[in-house]
């Protein structure tokens, strides 16, 4: 890939004699980022975050209070500034440019962009992705257990959507029952009143029925969750604490449920 | 095939939290251009510190201590206070897109772990070097 595709046309350009202080404000807001140095129209350098970093106030206090604000604040772009970025041609491919950033060697100039290694990185991902694409690792699957002929037949699509995708991927499946009706205290075990003995025992019935629906050769990646109380809120809470990048739903994608689902998760939900 | 990072793995130069930020530099330089030197307690990783971060611990121009002064602090205080202990930590199966897709995302150089155990740190230098690879292939 040439490195004129990669590159920021419209990097900032500061003076060299500007204030660091406003520099590194600049750079604040793109972690990644790198601003050029021009002195009376020639390319005097550059300024990365760190360079900002290194030149500015220590990070230790005790080191820091030695530092006369009057100074710190006279500190200019060209005090910290790297006098010897990596020079290359538009025409140069990202691996002679990996190449020249990790060994150094410079040529000739004319400032037309900035490459920095985060443009590089953010290359080698896409690359990576389009020859493997990115695999998911941990699904939900979301089913409810009493329920009409009809629900039970989109909870059912769910479910094998869910479990193709999981094998497809080699991913962790999490299959989660919100039970209206179930005491939160017994759903996370903790100790709980008198009635708690028919809640246990609707909780157990409720894992065991999970645990039938998932077949055999599917068991050793797929765990069971139930939780109590609100639909949705069972399903973001279960979706958060499994770390699920995909949640799978039956029921149309304008049931309540699954609107309220798709605003308020924090990955992609795929209603069948 | 998915490439992951054991490839990339070069060995960790690593130090106790009570060493100083003079000894952290002096492992980053022995370790011939490493990013990062690992902070490690009982076997176990307890934080980064990296070139950047023994850059900007170093006063500015404006200090009024003298290049000695300068010198004694750097060789008494602990690592522990500049280090960063939100780690973000891979795996050796970790896929080189995903340490790629970390790393653009500000959040290394990356710590290797299996288990317990430190093996590695990936950094720039390490995916830098897979670009010119992946390029020249």
């Amino acid at each position: 890939m040439r490195i004129k595709t990669l590159m920021r046309c419209s990097s900032g350009i500061v003076e060299a004699r500007e204030s660091l202080a406003a520099a590194a404000m600049r750079l604040a807001s793109d972690p990644g980022g790198c601003l050029v140095v021009m002195d009376g129209g020639r390319l005097a350098g550059v300024l990365t975050p760190a360079d900002a970093r290194a030149a500015g106030p220590s990070t230790v206090p005790c080191l820091a209070v030695h530092e006369l604000p009057a100074f710190t604040s006279g500190l200019t772009v060209a005090d910290a500034m790297r006098r010897d970025p990596v020079i290359v041609p538009p025409d140069a491919t990202s691996s002679d440019v990996a190449h020249a950033l990790r060994t150094r060697v410079a040529d000739s100039v004319e400032v037309m962009g900035v490459v920095t290694t985060t443009d590089l990185l953010g290359s080698l991902v896409e690359r990576l992705e389009q020859e493997t694409p990115p695999r998911l690792s941990r699904l939900l699957v979301a089913v409810s257990l009493a329920a009409s002929p009809g629900r039970r037949r989109s909870m059912h699509t769910a479910l094998d959507v869910a479990l193709d995708i999981t094998r497809r991927h080699g991913a962790m499946l999490t299959l989660l029952h919100v039970m209206r009706g179930l005491s939160r205290r017994v759903a996370e075990g903790l100790p709980a009143g008198v009635e708690a003995d028919v809640q246990r025992w609707r909780l157990a019935e409720a894992r065991a029925a999970l645990a039938r629906l998932v077949p055999r050769e599917d068991r050793s990646t797929t765990r069971v969750d139930v939780r109590a109380g609100d639909v949705v809120e069972g399903v973001l809470n279960s979706a958060a604490t499994t770390g699920a990048e995909l949640i799978v739903m039956g029921g149309r994608p304008g049931a309540a449920v699954v609107r309220e689902t798709i605003r308020r998760a924090p990955c992609p939900v795929l209603a069948t | 095939m998915t490439r992951d990072v054991r490839s990339l793995l070069r060995p960790v130069p690593a130090v106790e939290p009570t060493a100083t930020l003079e000894d952290a530099e002096a492992a980053l330089r022995s370790s011939g251009g490493g990013e990062a030197v690992a902070v490690v307690h009982h076997d176990r990783l307890v934080g980064l510190v990296t070139a950047d971060d023994l850059a900007a611990a170093r006063p500015s121009a404006a200090t009024t201590l003298s290049i000695g002064e300068v010198r004694g602090a750097l060789a008494r205080i602990p690592v522990e206070s500049i280090m960063r202990r939100d780690v973000a930590t891979i795996v050796p199966d970790t896929p080189i897109a995903e340490a790629a897709r970390l790393m653009r995302d500000g959040r290394g150089p990356l710590a290797v772990l299996a288990g317990d155990d430190l093996v590695g740190l990936v950094g720039a230098a390490e995916l830098l070097s897979e670009v010119e690879r992946e390029e020249s292939r």
